[in-house]
């Protein structure tokens, strides 16, 4: 490096060896950006357009692997045979338990019991409750504390197995009553028709309490 | 012209571009993420990690950790994450929710952590790997922390405490001496056996090609 | 100027750090009982040491002198920037200590605690100020393009540590987005900030000692805008496979592999100006360092996007590759630009020629040795272990063995540094003594004398 012995005039010094008065090499501009980089910078931008549409998943947050889409994601998540039973039944249940029972299932005090945290609904097994559905209730009844005494309608000659399980699938899983038990199969439901095909008359919630819950 | 607010403002906003796109529009797409409740088991998913497992979380960033383990599974078209039994699935943006801060980690020297406590339940081998990294495996590359621990001194034919790591003789302290865990091993321990990535919900099925289950 | 010293200090204690981290890397049982030294404290400490002591404060230095110098004025606010600069080494000080003791905030690359980093923020504000305001007060009308560059830098950088630690340690974001918010300041710190800083210097110094001018304006400035733009926004695919929905990352790659049209504009601006000049006299070490500076910016640039593309980073993320990327830029392009303008421009300032020239060529050797020695054995190792890490039939301590020896020469390139470091350390301090005796003494024997002293504007 060769030493700088002179006092530039500037007051922020220059690098050794260029004289004081030199100016700054200026860029020319004369030239323009060449076309073929616009072109294959338009190119790219193209290009990138296409990556983001195959790989960004339609921007949406909860699609992590590229190249998905939010309904791969979706199709994804099994569908266990409760939840396509519990979508039927919920439309059964508007049609036929509703105007008892009521459409948020709490029913009318002292007249229809409440089917939300109802120890009948939820119980362990589905014994009881699919009697109750094929045959009718009448007489006193305790649920959740509460008494009584009326009359429940049978529903085995309206509604098919596959209903009745839809139905009471539906009551036993519905999150929205923040229940999860267990949902019940139609062939549970037609055993137990067998079982009481002869019965004619409905029943009563002393009989009903001295069956088991379940088998 | 006047270059100096044109320069001003052109940078910033440019540069504008970039902060809004990767961190504040993320953040208003899904910043108010919330947990997700698992339909098995009905708990809420991440769960609150227990007060000592979080202070592990300090000792753990406290000694850069992160800087050799990083705490991310990748899908399987990205990487033999999942083949190397990592997980049993990739982690996404729920699964940090509650963590503070998180500590993704960049370079994997040593193997990632994500499901540490999934697959590693013992945490006495945990506690003798902290100890020195070379009693589990020998020849082993990761930096022993001593000070996590203290040697205490044993009357000869005490019984050594509960706490006390069973060291091999190669590597223990010398005679009538015993080494025993400190808080911050136990609270970093803690932490490890927190960290699991396991349950599955909305955004994490695996797709039915692959063959892991999807029970959990 | 004293910038400049207290950024050649920085470089020896950041070379030593990391000396230090990489031998930790294969020998563990180093000091492993004192509870500050272990690597994951060391680490942090390191990079911190090297990107807030050395690189941002040379940055800055360069940037301002260079900014007086096109502005055709003097570099106002002098005494300001010393105590701020005193400051800054302050903080920097008491925050590496708080690394060290187990205080770091847990972010990566945003370690420095929170009793630190404020220090920081203001010290570099009170410093980057008096760069805009020279050039508001500049005599010449013409902008140059290193201009654009340098002032670019000084306006980001408040708003990128700012935002960032505020979003990562003051209030942070909930989950994945603290990382994003992180992984965001490190690419746009690394590409951006240091890129601008950088490629200011390079378009500064490459025309000045080839005695060229570069060809073609218009081209510089689609290079300038595209970079600010495309440069941020490549981010994201740091973080590859990661826990970031799929729009993120793919951003992060349409951004990154898009930084090619800045790389090209750069290279074919600036190696044509190379290539014009011709042996001329004036063609010293810091043309050779700017020269170098370049081919490791080309070459990082390409491979970062190449990088980028997923079928390549399935290999080579989480591995040493992307240290060496990151260290192509830092220690490779930065570094060496940042030398070749320390080299050149210390000596103007204090008017007195390098004390021991030739170690200032040894320095070079060194320092360009050591940045290709770091991305080969970290290139080549990185893809080893990510190959390794990709076949699920190894165990993981296998994959450590394979990666093992590349990372152990590692430590041979950061000795490398270190003792470059330490070579441009003593040259500094014998320059700084030597200006000392000329210029100090007789003014202090001037005031006893109670002569009137010149005041000098030590920037």
């Amino acid at each position: 490096m060769s030493p700088n012995s002179q006092t530039p005039s500037l007051a922020t010094p220059l690098p050794a060896g260029i004289p004081a008065d030199a100016p700054e090499p200026r860029a020319a501009r004369t030239r323009y950006t060449p076309i073929w980089m616009v072109a294959w910078f338009g190119a790219a931008l193209y290009w990138g357009a296409i990556y983001l549409d195959q790989n960004a998943g339609a921007f949406h947050p909860l699609v992590f692997d590229q190249g998905d889409t939010l309904a791969i994601v979706e199709a994804r998540v099994p569908k266990s045979e409760a939840d396509a039973l519990a979508v039927h039944g919920r439309k059964v249940f508007t049609v036929y338990c509703a105007a008892c029972h009521q459409p948020n299932g709490r029913g009318v005090p002292g007249q229809f019991p409440p089917l939300v945290e109802s120890e009948w609904a939820l119980a362990a097994g589905p014994n009881r409750i699919i009697r109750i559905v094929l045959n009718g209730l009448q007489g006193p009844m305790t649920v959740k504390g509460q008494e009584f005494n009326n009359v429940m309608l049978p529903w085995r000659d309206q509604l098919s197995d596959e209903d009745i399980a839809a139905v009471l699938t539906f009551v036993r899983g519905n999150k929205e009553w923040a229940h999860s038990a267990a949902g019940i199969t139609p062939a549970q439901v037609k055993a137990i028709r067998e079982a009481t095909k002869d019965r004619g008359s409905s029943w009563t919630a002393a009989e009903l309490l001295a069956l088991p819950e379940k088998d | 012209m006047n270059h100096g607010p044109l320069l001003f403002f052109g940078v910033f906003f440019a540069l504008t571009v970039s902060w809004f796109g990767l961190v504040i529009a993320p953040h208003l797409q899904f910043g108010q993420q919330e947990m997700v409740v698992i339909e098995e088991t009905g708990q809420s998913y991440p769960p609150a990690r227990p007060g000592e497992a979080r202070q592990g979380a300090e000792v753990y960033h406290a000694n850069g950790c992160q800087y050799c383990h990083t705490q991310q599974v990748r899908p399987r078209s990205t990487g033999a994450d999942l083949a190397r039994g990592w997980g049993k699935r990739r982690t996404v943006a729920r699964d940090y929710l509650r963590d503070q801060p998180v500590m993704l980690g960049s370079v994997r020297l040593g193997p990632d952590l994500a499901n540490l406590g999934a697959r590693e339940t013992n945490a006495h081998t945990l506690l003798l790997k902290l100890y020195n990294p070379r009693i589990i495996i020998p020849g082993s590359t990761m930096p022993r922390y001593p000070y996590l621990f203290e040697p205490r001194r044993l009357k000869p034919g005490a019984t050594p405490s509960p706490d006390a790591l069973a060291l091999p003789p190669a590597f223990a302290p010398g005679p009538n001496l015993e080494v025993v865990p400190r808080p911050e091993a136990l609270a970093l321990v803690a932490y490890l056996e927190s960290l699991k990535a396991e349950p599955l919900f909305f955004e994490v099925f695996p797709s039915a090609s692959t063959n892991a289950s999807s029970a959990r | 100027m004293a910038l400049f010293l207290f950024a050649a200090c920085w470089l020896v204690v950041g070379a030593g750090l990391s000396t230090l981290a990489s031998i930790k890397l294969h020998a563990p049982g180093l000091f492993a009982s004192c509870p500050s030294l272990t690597y994951g404290r060391v680490q942090p400490a390191a990079w911190n040491a090297l990107v807030f002591g050395f690189a941002i404060p040379v940055g800055l230095g360069v940037a301002l002198w260079i900014t007086a110098r096109l502005s055709g004025t003097m570099l106002l606010g002098g005494r300001g920037i010393v105590i701020a600069t005193v400051f800054w080494n302050l903080g920097l000080v008491i925050g590496l200590l708080g690394i060290l003791a187990g205080d770091s905030t847990g972010v990566e690359s945003l370690e420095l605690p929170l009793y630190a980093s404020p220090i920081l923020f203001v010290a570099y504000a009170a410093v980057a100020v008096w760069g805009p305001v020279t050039f508001s007060l500049r005599r010449t009308p013409e902008v140059y393009i290193a201009q654009w560059y340098l002032l670019g830098a000084l306006f980001l950088f408040p708003w990128l540590y700012g935002a960032a630690s505020l979003m990562t340690v003051v209030a942070p974001l909930r989950g994945v987005l603290q990382a994003a918010a992180q992984a965001w300041f490190l690419h746009n710190l690394l590409t951006v900030w240091l890129g601008f800083v950088g490629l200011g210097t390079l378009f500064y110094f490459i025309p000045k000692l080839t005695a060229n001018s570069v060809q073609n304006r218009n081209l510089a400035i689609f290079g300038f805008w595209t970079l600010a733009l495309f440069g941020g926004l490549g981010a994201l695919q740091r973080c590859h496979g990661g826990p970031f929905p799929a729009w993120m990352l793919s951003l992060g790659v349409v951004g990154s592999v898009l930084t090619a049209f800045p790389l090209l504009a750069v290279l074919m601006n600036l190696v044509p100006v190379l290539r014009g000049g011709g042996g001329t006299a004036r063609a010293g070490v810091t043309l050779k360092f700017v020269t170098v500076a370049l081919a490791f910016y080309g070459l990082a640039g390409f491979v970062t996007v190449a990088n980028s593309f997923t079928f390549l980073r399935r290999t080579t993320q989480f591995t040493l590759f992307n240290v060496a990327l990151d260290q192509m830029t830092l220690l490779g392009f930065f570094t060496l630009a940042m030398l070749g303008a320390l080299y050149e421009i210390a000596p103007c300032l204090v008017r007195t020629p390098w004390p021991a020239p030739r170690w200032v060529k040894l320095h070079f050797a060194v320092a360009t040795l050591a940045a290709v020695v770091i991305a080969v054995a970290f290139g080549a190792g990185g893809v080893v272990q990510g190959l390794a890490i990709n076949d699920a039939t190894l165990p993981y301590f296998a994959v450590v063995k394979r990666y093992l020896p590349f990372a152990a020469t590692g430590t041979l390139a950061w000795l490398l540094v270190l003792v470059g470091a330490l070579l441009l350390a003593l040259n500094f301090a014998r320059l700084v003594a030597v200006h000392c005796r000329q210029t100090c003494i007789p003014a202090l024997k001037g005031w006893f004398r109670a002569e009137s002293v010149p005041s000098e504007v030590k920037a």
